[in-house]
């Protein structure tokens, strides 16, 4: 058994891990002042888009504050963002409104060569722009969209309110290539409904140690969302989960995606305050959150992740019935992370060993930069008086005697 | 150099009762002239333990060993950070030219809590290769800072 000491400091420990793993608020304030670019380009009054007052929103890991580095500093940040329109001609079919945005998009010198093949739903710009020392490398996707309706006064509302209930008017309608009505359909009500926001409000609901506060929600969807130092366990546990499964999965498209890990991570989670607790717990409770659903199509019960602001419609391991060894990562995965967890947990009582424990699942370098940050807080809570030591055991923590300042000198004088 | 501040040095039976008071396992001998304290220390939570030894001698600075586990070295270093000695595991806690500790504070209240510190910092040095505890390291640095301290108090006289 941990005691809760232990737990505290092995939560400290991963704190700083997934400090580790955030992007800088430089590299942040780039990321954002880059699709604003790209937002004031498609809403400037000469684009036909104008009418409609297109914008950029930042979805996905970028509006949770699960965006991690990725292993290799020279590789791609993925940004995944709504490129959302009030309105549209009333003519537009979904194919017109995916190619309004793409034209716009290549009548911009810079954008057109930066946009890769066009994608079922999306539209990807690799963004390169290096200017002094700074290298901007990112992944653009951008999601056409169109709200249904009164799209800003309702964000404001869900988000004001406790509530849960206004989620589904978060909704917005996306373009989909395999979609039967792509090249026909005029009505955007009839098309294929997303709810990247409502995703966003109930992550930060299953996520929110302090419900009052409604954490950091209404800046995260913002179209210029502030950068956020600190974070909730349930956002580091994310983090670390998927830094996991990029050192296991480096390159492998069979990898288990996000937004499954993400899901089943905000579902297992029970509001633990330590990071410690919080991902033994999570680790521990994924696989029951994974349904079995009857399927028509495939006739036979099949694996389920329901999209939590699309229970009936949407199954996030969809793609595991046309690959099954996706299925087979996934789980492969998961006993991996909880064997990991266990292991790491398993060498208390010698940091060295807990440190060298945490190399495979996360990367040497990583981990080193990680030990370094911890003891740099060490080092500055003694300068500032608050580091004590217990009497009996000599243990360093909050209680007992303060450490009073010193030098620790290397030489006898 | 700076004010002349009239220290009242504590006997060692003030000395030994604080370390038994707040070390009640501790194993402890004293007389007038040495203390010799011996004591198990887990630096932090998640640490291993330490069997530490401090000798006090009456009129000295009080020198600390780690006489249990032999300390492992970061790979391709051959030294332990803000030692005396590597081969003994005798630790250098404060700077001693500044009298960071004087015979009228308590070893228990200073110099123990400074071995625990030293010793996370050590175990945190064997992850990472790289001392985070502070201090003064650089030898070169002391050194100018003697002659600054010479040069400013020719100036004065």
């Amino acid at each position: 058994m941990l005691s809760k000491d232990q737990r505290d400091q092995f939560s400290e420990i991963l704190e700083e891990l997934g400090k580790t793993l955030d992007i800088t608020e430089k590299q942040y304030n780039s990321a954002v002042q880059s699709y604003n670019a790209v937002g004031s380009w498609l809403s400037s009054p000469d684009s036909t888009l104008a009418p409609y007052r297109p914008e950029i929103l930042p979805q996905g890991s970028f509006m949770l504050g699960t965006m991690i580095r990725p292993i290799c500093d020279d590789d791609d940040l993925d940004i995944d963002l709504a490129c959302q329109l009030k309105g549209k001609n009333p003519n537009w079919t979904q194919e017109d409104l995916k190619n309004k945005v793409g034209d716009r998009l290549k009548a911009h010198g810079t954008y057109e060569d930066m946009i890769d093949e066009e994608g079922r739903r999306c539209w990807t710009l690799l963004y390169r722009q290096d200017s002094g020392n700074t290298r901007e490398r990112y992944h653009m996707d951008i999601l056409p969209s169109i709200v249904d309706f009164g799209y800003r006064m309702i964000l404001e509302k869900a988000f004001s309110v406790k509530e849960f209930e206004d989620v589904e008017q978060l909704g917005i309608r996306i373009t989909d290539r395999d979609d039967d009505g792509y090249k026909w359909d005029t009505n955007h009500l009839n098309w294929l409904k997303s709810n990247p926001f409502g995703y966003g409000r109930w992550f930060f609901n299953r996520a929110s140690l302090d419900l009052e506060k409604s954490f950091s929600l209404r800046e995260s969807v913002a179209p210029v969302p502030k950068y956020q130092n600190e974070k909730l366990p349930l956002q580091r546990v994310v983090q670390i989960l998927k830094r996991h499964r990029d050192m296991m999965f480096n390159g492998d498209e069979n990898k288990p995606i996000s937004i499954v890990i993400t899901t089943l991570a905000a579902r297992a989670y029970q509001k633990e305050t330590d990071i410690l607790s919080a991902l033994m717990n999570v680790v521990r409770g994924m696989r029951s959150q994974i349904e079995e659903r009857w399927s028509s199509e495939y006739v036979k019960f099949i694996k389920w992740v329901s999209n939590p602001v699309n229970d009936k419609n949407e199954n996030f391991a969809d793609r595991w019935q046309q690959f099954p060894e996706r299925e087979d990562s996934f789980f492969n995965w998961l006993d991996e992370v909880e064997k990991d967890v266990n292991l790491i947990v398993s060498k208390r009582g010698d940091l060295r060993l807990i440190k060298e424990s945490m190399e495979k699942p996360f990367g040497k370098e990583l981990i080193e930069k990680s030990f370094s940050a911890y003891g740099a807080n060490q080092l500055k809570s003694r300068n500032d008086g608050l580091m004590k030591m217990a009497s009996g055991s000599g243990m360093l923590g909050s209680t007992g005697i303060t450490v009073k300042r010193h030098d620790f000198h290397g030489d006898e004088s | 150099m700076g004010m002349k501040v009239k220290i009242h040095p504590l006997n060692m039976a003030l000395q030994a009762q604080r370390l038994k008071a707040l070390f009640p396992n501790s194993e402890i001998n004293f007389n007038s002239q040495v203390l010799n304290w011996r004591c198990v220390i887990t630096p932090s939570p998640l640490s291993r333990e330490y069997q530490i030894k401090l000798v006090l001698g009456r009129g000295e600075q009080p020198n600390v060993y780690i006489e249990s586990p032999l300390l492992e070295l970061y790979p391709e270093k051959n030294s332990l950070p803000h030692v005396y000695s590597t081969k003994k595991q005798w630790l250098c806690l404060y700077y001693k030219k500044v009298k960071q500790w004087n015979s009228g504070m308590y070893l228990a209240d200073t110099v123990v809590p400074w071995i625990s510190e030293w010793l996370m910092h050590y175990e945190l040095w064997l992850c990472t290769g790289i001392w985070h505890g502070g201090g003064i390291h650089d030898e070169k640095k002391v050194e100018n800072l003697k002659e600054e301290l010479i040069e400013g108090n020719k100036g004065r006289s």
